[in-house]
């Protein structure tokens, strides 16, 4: 079980608690090399790129409140799109072992399940922002944007979903009720889709914020 | 509720940065935000990338002066914004020419200011927006149960730029931009390739501006109208024209409750004369009506209409009363004249006047009277006969309409100036209505 197992950093022998479960990336918070866990093994993986000072107002280990249940920020990926804008996707965790993610651009803010379900291909071609496309849950959702992943930065936990980035065209998609999801398509074109809320970042009740003080 | 928790002392999160062509030093602001910057040293516009950043664009030098600049801070709604961008923009296809700052708050996250011809707009962007599904300019968009109608489509050019900017400003093919306006509102909707986004402004006076970025030096004085400005004389127009139609119908109720209650309209006296020729000087025979009693009014005196009715056709007759108060003398004249003409001519009956006419009289003193009339017909008319009547406190309709036409000056003043501003707003609009 990597649940709450014990592990030691590949390079550095720093010791942490594995925070998610199966086969998980782990960037070490003393010497920031990038581990890949599974079953209490860690080994160094190549390393993502450095996480640039973003002057978020999130960071690792925040707790919060959504929905009456408590989550702490136990990871973040940071993708940087070919159009030159990035998103934060923090990774939220329950102590029932429950996850979400929190999408941050630009100080827009959205709760995502942290599973995507698979999506016919074919609803998604020939597509262009502002068309309307209908999803499994029955919305009908406005396609917003149109982006391509360029590269990725990893901090704490993180599931392994990230090998192949390049060549995957994101959509960001809402409703006029605050409803979001965003699709990933690879370049196999597989799409899954990642259910959400647009969320105010006060309702999420903080403990508190990073505070940006240098 | 926000800035109870976060604290940001942004001098210590800036970072000295050298630019790559010209070495001027600039100050990044947005760190890790940022995906280009443009130095004011040499105008240029580069990409932000890890190594050896790269050359996007190069301006012309810009020698205008600009109102906001680069680390220049203003409150708004509770977060002090930071100026981390400035663009000067153009309309393509047209020479428009107006500035966007970029505000930046860690929290708060992004607005763009507006300035163009003296005036202000703040816009955020928002992700509730119309129902509209295609890129057109639809005429009108409800937006959170208002109305807005299509003011302008166009495209921009970046004439310059100077700071950090989250995306790539000079973007080609550049994307659409539609704007809906709901004054003091605008609703912009961006349509790029590769996205959509809509941004609600609302629209700022300069000392508005002036408070937020608690700037000393006067601002650009306002030109033209802007497509987003309200009408304004400093309070609200259409509480005004609410406010407007409550005195009118006031004012109607007042002089009828005031009438009812107060008044009691009686007629005092009526008479129909057969006037005699006097052939001795070539006039009809002074008439003496027989006495009346007039009883004080409200306020001592009283009013009395007197009312002539004559049977003229294609004539005119007049009369000279004279009102005494046979316990002091005291003496009212009045002129009272009838004249009716009509006719068939170029194929259509038209006729002029009446046959009858009456005038007020007021502040009559109570007492006893009587009428001494001298009648004066028109010479060509046979005249057999004519009525005087005399009312005592009849309602004074002319009052209620003088008070209405004075109340209703300003009202007027301001339609046609409200008129004249929303022409020179729609000037500049292929929209117009006033087209």
């Amino acid at each position: 079980m990597a649940w709450h197992t014990l592990y030691t950093c590949a390079c550095c022998s720093h010791t942490f608690i594995g925070k998610l479960p199966g086969v998980f990336i782990y960037s070490c918070a003393k010497c920031m090399t990038d581990n890949r866990c599974s079953d209490g093994v860690s080994s160094k993986r190549d390393s993502a790129l450095t996480l640039p000072e973003d002057l978020s107002p999130l960071e690792l280990e925040l707790t919060c409140i959504w929905k009456d249940i408590h989550y702490e920020i136990i990871g973040r990926i940071r993708y940087k799109y070919l159009e030159g804008y990035y998103r934060n996707q923090w990774l939220l965790a329950n102590s029932k072992g429950q996850y979400k993610w929190l999408l941050e651009a630009y100080a827009l803010y959205a709760i995502v399940d942290f599973e995507g379900e698979k999506i016919d291909y074919s609803l998604l071609k020939n597509q262009e922002p502002g068309n309307l496309i209908g999803l499994s849950n029955n919305q009908s959702y406005s396609l917003d944007a149109i982006s391509e992943f360029k590269s990725y930065m990893i901090e704490g936990f993180t599931p392994v979903m990230l090998n192949n980035i390049k060549g995957v065209i994101s959509l960001e998609l809402s409703t006029t009720k605050f409803d979001w999801a965003t699709i990933d398509i690879d370049q196999k074109q597989n799409a899954l889709v990642y259910f959400g809320e647009i969320v105010d970042l006060k309702d999420l009740n903080f403990n508190k914020f990073r505070q940006l003080n240098g | 509720m926000a800035e109870t928790i976060f604290t940001y002392d942004r001098s210590k999160t800036q970072t000295k940065q050298t630019c790559p062509s010209c070495k001027k030093e600039w100050t990044s602001r947005l760190r890790g935000q940022a995906s280009y910057f443009a130095c004011a040293g040499c105008n240029k516009l580069f990409e932000i990338a890890s190594g050896t950043n790269v050359v996007n664009t190069e301006f012309k030098p810009h020698y205008l002066t600009r109102s906001l600049e680069i680390g220049n801070v203003g409150t708004f709604d509770g977060y002090e914004f930071e100026v981390v961008g400035i663009v000067f923009l153009k309309e393509r296809k047209a020479s428009f020419y107006w500035y966007e700052y970029t505000l930046f708050h860690p929290v708060s996250g992004y607005r763009i200011l507006s300035h163009s011809d003296g005036h202000w707009t703040l816009f955020e962007r928002t992700l509730e927006y119309p129902k509209i599904t295609n890129s057109q300019a639809v005429k009108k968009v409800n937006f959170q149960n208002k109305w807005y109608d299509v003011f302008t489509r166009y495209a921009t050019e970046v004439v310059w730029a100077e700071g950090e900017f989250t995306y790539e400003i000079t973007e080609e093919p550049r994307p659409i931009i539609t704007e809906w306006i709901q004054p003091p509102f605008s609703l912009t909707r961006e349509f790029g390739v590769n996205s959509m986004t809509w941004f609600i402004g609302v629209y700022k006076e300069p000392s508005e501006i002036k408070k937020a970025f608690d700037i000393l030096k006067a601002l650009p004085p306002k030109r033209k109208v802007a497509s987003n400005q309200l009408f304004s004389f400093g309070f609200d127009v259409a509480s005004f024209a609410g406010f407007s139609a409550f005195y009118v119908a006031l004012l109607l109720v007042s002089i009828l409750l005031l009438s009812c209650l107060t008044r009691t309209e009686e007629q005092l006296f009526t008479k129909t004369y057969y006037p005699e020729y006097d052939s001795s000087s070539t006039l009809y025979k002074p008439l003496i009506s027989e006495s009346f009693q007039i009883e004080p009014g409200l306020y001592s005196t009283t009013g009395l209409d007197l009312e002539l009715s004559c049977g003229v056709d294609n004539s005119w007759f007049e009369a000279q009363v004279t009102l005494i108060n046979e316990d002091t003398d005291e003496e009212y004249n009045v002129e009272l004249g009838v004249e009716y003409y009509h006719g068939y001519t170029g194929g259509e009956n038209w006729s002029e006047g009446s046959t009858t006419n009456s005038k007020f009289v007021s502040e009559i003193s109570p007492g006893k009277y009587h009428m001494v009339i001298i009648p004066y017909p028109d010479t060509s008319f046979p005249l057999r006969s004519f009525a005087i009547t005399a009312i005592r406190n009849p309602i004074i309709w002319s009052n209620f309409w003088w008070m209405l036409l004075v109340s209703l000056i300003f009202p007027i003043i301001l339609y046609y100036y409200q008129q004249s501003f929303e022409t020179d707003r729609w000037m500049n609009s292929i929209y117009s209505p006033y087209d």
